[in-house]
């Protein structure tokens, strides 16, 4: 239980996947000028993680890990190099469930999105989460933690990063920093914010 | 956006080279003032160290990286609007 509430701390703070990890940047940087629109890809993005990451979990240990297809009478098999491709195919499949339910119960947000919801399927971060999983040996429960605080890590750090977005409208920037320079410092600063967790421990 | 193959290549290639650029940049500071060394070697010599110069350790973490490159996009930004 412990190793739970760690792993699930660290993947929201000092393991983040975007602050640390670099996973994800794109929409984070593209999406994040509107609060509301940056809480829903967020929330999205939240929702997606927590879901791919246990199935690609069950993928890899039932079908694909060296050994896992003995139940099948084949307990030499090692299948593990076809695990990017499924991965990827899963992932997708649930993106486009979850575009057809936004699209169905919230069409301003589906619009608001735009590319950035389909865009979801290649979000390095949702990926990385996948394949961190299986390079940290994780088991099941702790897949699902691991699989929802990155996701809400993701999520926080979209969030923060908009919410300041706002304020920087009213702020003074240098000429040359404007945009895109003064979001890369915002970022790193944030990241040190999040950093500033690394003290915690359970 | 109809190029020629050539002139796409030109520009595949240029892309290629820019982004090489910038990365070489950020990671010659980065490692730079963040350890003292460049390509493993130390290069900041032992008496700054004596009188008192310090690493900057928080170059190396992740938000170093982020740091450098908005800095790096200022210079950009800089150059070009003198031209």
């Amino acid at each position: 239980m412990e190793n739970l509430i760690s792993i699930g701390l660290n993947s929201v703070f000092v393991g983040n996947i975007l602050l640390s990890y670099f996973l994800g940047m794109c929409s984070f940087l593209a999406v994040s000028r509107n609060l509301q629109t940056a809480a829903g890809l967020g929330v999205a993005v939240t929702f997606v993680m927590a879901l791919t990451a246990p199935v690609n979990w069950l993928i890899y240990r039932l079908l694909l890990a060296p050994g896992a297809l003995a139940w099948a009478g084949f307990p030499n098999l090692n299948l593990s190099f076809l695990k990017l491709i499924l991965f990827i195919a899963q992932i997708a499949a649930i993106v486009q469930i979850i575009e057809i339910i936004i699209d169905r119960y919230s069409p301003a947000l589906y619009t608001a999105l735009g590319v950035y919801l389909p865009l979801i399927t290649v979000n390095c971060a949702i990926l990385g989460a996948s394949l961190f999983m299986v390079e940290r040996n994780y088991s099941f429960a702790e897949t699902v933690v691991y699989g929802a605080g990155s996701g809400t890590g993701w999520c926080l750090a979209i969030i923060a990063m908009a919410a300041i977005q706002k304020k920087l409208r009213y702020a003074k920037v240098p000429t040359g920093l404007q945009g895109f320079g003064i979001s890369m410092i915002v970022t790193g600063l944030v990241a040190i914010g999040f950093m500033l967790f690394a003290g915690v421990s359970m | 956006m109809n190029n020629p193959p050539f002139r796409a290549f030109i520009d595949g290639l240029a892309n290629g080279l820019g982004y090489a650029s910038l990365l070489v940049g950020v990671a010659f500071f980065r490692e730079l003032l963040g350890s003292g060394k460049l390509l493993g070697y130390p290069v900041v010599p032992d008496f700054f160290y004596q009188a008192g110069y310090v690493n900057n350790g928080l170059l190396v973490l992740a938000p170093g990286a982020f740091i450098m490159i908005g800095l790096f996009v200022w210079l950009e930004h800089t150059l070009l609007e003198k031209k």
